[in-house]
């Protein structure tokens, strides 16, 4: 796992430093500091990672807008904050995990879970994805959200009214985010299940779920079982 | 209230008043024809029977003014010409009004006496001012008659000459009834008036120490003392040689009633030129004195006077906009209206209701400038409860308090003297926040101890070494709790953890009566992540460049205050609490300016008065 620590309090900085390498071992490939968002975003643009520690208040600043530029990018997000008042609002954005100053080691062991572990999901779903659209961060709803499909190492949103969105992480990482009505029918596909009308067997043990505007995206087979029993049940 | 709501209010005032002063009037009773009086000074007791002849007498056509002061015996003798009235029998009392002993006689027929008429000062002795006798049966009848006055006015004390006599002929029963009537409303405003004054003495005594609630108590004890004078004549007889006293009394009451008008007026307002408009009062009467010998003449002349003044001073505060003015001026009009319809019942009957409504007027302003009062130091209390509680408030604040406690962590498993360092820092800056955050001032040496305290927290935890060198003329002053304590933690944050140089300076001075405070900040950095490629209704505009204010000529002399843009980014709260702080000590007289010194630092200058604490014995 490659990391990066946004943190302006300098001892902050260097306990999470601390207690994350206690924590991941050698499963920490690299750990970056930054205490000015800036600075931050251009190592982001050098060197991709995997998961951001972000503190909001930077400097004295209003963190939304360094959140909503953290969420639309490729990795996992979780806040280290002083001020708790908004982590609901971070939670909605899209965050896997908003730790509160001061922290206790097994909090942030419990956060830095959530980044590794497969099955895992936020305390809160988020409401808003952030997409980078024509050089601007643009927050698209999830209600609005039909299904997501997986295209390498970023994701196609398609939206109900047809549009299609591209969103930075990969399909592992948005499941994580969304709420649990979304369910990975396929290896390549997040469908939300209230918008599935059917589930077709086909021959050749070829499965698809048909949608009801009709479109029909393929079910993977060792996953078709548990689909149609949480459609039935 | 507007103009023309004004005007009608006044006009209705008006139309109530003129009635009920009309209905005031008192109408004499006199015969429907005039009688003729002829006067004779000596003595003679022929001159009492109706047949003599006195046509060569002197004839007296001003029954006001003929009759000799300081003389006797001397006669007087009225013709009453033919009268049916005293046929019917309806009038058969006779009333005088005069100031003199007299003998009266009716057709010849002695009738009464009225003191004793004297050939000197000592042998008379002064009778009743008035008189009233009934007529016996045999007085009556059609006439004419013939009513002959043996009189001796020595005890007159009227600096004139010639005086006047008052006879009215007229029902008994009428004519006391009628003078039992008279004092009523003088008794009310006797009764009202002083009420008033006690109610006001009261307050200036106990709650309200201030000239005009002073003023007031003196305008309603005063105009009870000229309603007591006024009655005074109708409840309780006095002799005629107390008249000059009474009026004379009366009139100087009426002309102290008019001063205290006009003093009222202009302390209330605290209007300019109060000498020159007492003054001109004062002249205004002193020549209403002079305009004639009789003393409800100059009494009225006075009552003018105090309401042409009063309406100026009135008029002008009007005119300034002040709060009640406009109850004063328009309870004075009403007064003057009232003088101007029937000036004699002024004085006595309709005093009461014109004055009064005046008085009413300036009771108004009172009361609304009271309730003022009382609103802003509700709203001060509140104020100062409010920066109390935000004061406490910054001590909790999670940016501060859980970033510390967080850091706090780190030094006590690495290095954990350094952690007691920061905890007894931390303990010093809670102890004093709470100690001085209900305070209005606290001594200068307390806030650098504040500041002293924070510095150490934040050196700690950006690793940086953050100092305060001060320059202080004098540690004794007072200062707002926190003003240079929120001033730092500006400065702080706006280096962003990139101060080349992390020095804060401190200037004090003393310039006479006057503080000047000048805090340097390292230079602020600019933010750098003012994000503008965000969509979505986000409310950040984008922020102005820290503006340089020019220093005010004699910073803080006319109470001249400039708001400020703190360097971008926030402190918007900071400055706000200090500017609330510093009006709250010193309304109006503080002045607040910032902006880059020549080398680069951010530079709050602060000018307000000085205070300091009294010394402990």
């Amino acid at each position: 796992m490659r990391l990066m620590i946004v943190e302006d309090e300098p001892l902050v900085a260097q306990r999470l430093e601390r207690l994350v390498r206690e924590q991941l071992g050698t499963a920490l490939e690299s750990v970056a500091l930054a205490d000015h968002f800036e600075e931050a975003a251009a190592r982001l643009a050098e060197a991709p990672i995997d998961l951001l520690l972000l503190d909001l208040n930077l400097h004295g600043t209003d963190g939304m807008e360094l959140l909503r530029r953290s969420v639309a990018g490729s990795f996992h997000t979780i806040i280290v904050s002083a001020n708790v008042d908004r982590a609901l609002e971070a939670f909605e954005h899209g965050v896997l995990d908003f730790v509160a100053k001061p922290f206790s080691r097994e909090r942030l062991a419990q956060a830095l879970r959530r980044a590794t572990d497969a099955d895992a999901r936020s305390d809160y779903a988020a409401k808003y994805l952030a997409v980078r659209k024509h050089g601007r961060i643009e927050l698209i709803p999830v209600d609005d959200v039909l299904y997501a499909k997986g295209a390498g190492a970023y994701s196609e949103l398609v939206l109900a009214n047809g549009a299609i969105e591209l969103h930075d992480k990969t399909l592992e990482r948005l499941q994580t985010l969304l709420p649990p009505v979304f369910e990975r029918i396929h290896k390549s596909y997040l469908v939300r299940m209230s918008a599935v009308a059917a589930l077709h067997a086909q021959e050749g043990s070829h499965y698809e779920a048909e949608l009801k505007n009709g479109a029909r995206l393929p079910v993977g087979r060792t996953r078709y079982k548990e689909i149609k029993a949480k459609l039935l049940g | 209230m507007r103009l023309p709501r004004f005007i009608l209010w006044l006009l209705l005032a008006a139309a109530i008043d003129a009635p009920l002063t009309a209905q005031l009037r008192w109408i004499g009773t006199d015969l429907d024809e005039r009688p003729e009086l002829r006067v004779r000074v000596g003595d003679d007791p022929r001159w009492a029977d109706p047949s003599f002849d006195d046509s060569d007498w002197i004839r007296l056509e001003d029954w006001q003014r003929g009759l000799p002061s300081r003389t006797g015996p001397f006669w007087v003798r009225i013709h009453y010409p033919h009268t049916p009235m005293l046929a019917s029998g309806r009038r058969d009392a006779v009333q005088v009004s005069v100031v003199a002993a007299f003998e009266f006689h009716w057709n010849g027929r002695l009738l009464g006496r009225n003191g004793t008429v004297g050939a000197t000062r000592q042998s008379e002795v002064a009778g009743s001012i008035d008189w009233l006798q009934q007529l016996p049966p045999g007085a009556r009848g059609p006439g004419p008659h013939v009513a002959a006055l043996r009189m001796s006015s020595w005890r007159s004390g009227f600096p004139t000459d010639v005086f006047g006599l008052n006879i009215m002929l007229g029902d008994y029963r009428e004519l006391l009834t009628r003078r039992a009537q008279r004092p009523v409303f003088s008794v009310l405003a006797v009764g009202g008036a002083f009420a008033m004054g006690i109610a006001a003495g009261l307050l200036w005594l106990l709650a309200d120490r201030r000239m005009v609630t002073l003023l007031f108590a003196g305008l309603g004890f005063t105009a009870a003392t000229m309603q007591a004078l006024q009655a005074w004549r109708w409840l309780y007889d006095y002799p005629y040689s107390w008249h000059f006293p009474r009026l004379l009394g009366i009139t100087l009451v009426v002309a102290i009633l008019g001063l205290l008008l006009v003093a009222f007026v202009q302390t209330f307002f605290d209007l300019p030129y109060k000498r020159w408009r007492l003054g001109i009062a004062a002249a205004l009467m002193a020549g209403a004195w002079w305009l004639s010998d009789i003393y409800h003449v100059k009494s009225i002349g006075m009552s003018w006077a105090a309401f042409f003044v009063s309406m100026q001073g009135a008029a002008a505060a009007v005119r300034a906009g002040r709060q009640g003015a406009r109850f004063v001026l328009g309870g004075l009009m009403v007064g003057a209206f009232g003088l101007l319809l029937s000036p004699r019942e002024f004085l006595e009957q309709s005093f009461y209701l014109n004055f009064g409504t005046a008085l009413l007027g300036c009771l108004t302003a009172l009361l609304l400038q009271w309730r003022e009062e009382r609103r802003l130091a509700r709203e001060a209390r509140l104020t100062s409860a409010r920066l109390e509680l935000e004061l406490l408030r910054k001590s909790l604040q999670p940016h501060f308090l859980m970033n510390t406690l967080t850091s706090l962590c780190e030094l006590i498993e690495l290095s954990p003297s350094q952690a007691v360092r920061q905890i007894e820092a931390l303990a010093g800056e809670f102890r004093l926040l709470s100690r001085v955050a209900g305070e209005r001032l606290i001594p200068l040496a307390q806030e650098l101890d504040l500041c002293d305290c924070h510095l150490q927290i934040m050196s700690l935890r950006q690793g940086l070494h953050w100092t305060l060198e001060r320059d202080i003329s004098d540690a004794d002053l007072l200062v707002p709790p926190a003003l240079l304590h929120t001033l730092i933690e500006n400065g702080i944050t706006h280096s962003r953890g990139r101060a080349a140089d992390p020095r804060f300076r401190a200037l004090v001075r003393t310039e006479g009566s006057q503080v000047r405070l000048a805090l340097t900040a390292p230079s602020p950095q600019p933010p750098g992540d003012v994000l503008q490629d965000v969509r979505l209704p986000a409310k950040r505009a984008a922020l102005p460049p820290p503006t340089v204010e020019e220093p005010a000529g004699d910073a803080g002399s006319s109470g001249a205050r400039r708001s400020v843009t703190p360097p971008a980014g926030s402190g918007g709260t900071g400055l706000r609490y200090i500017q609330a702080r510093l009006e709250e000590s010193f309304p109006g007289r503080w002045n607040l300016q910032a902006g880059p010194t020549e080398d680069g630092r951010w530079q709050t200058l602060i000018t307000f008065p000085l205070e300091r604490n009294k010394p402990c014995v």
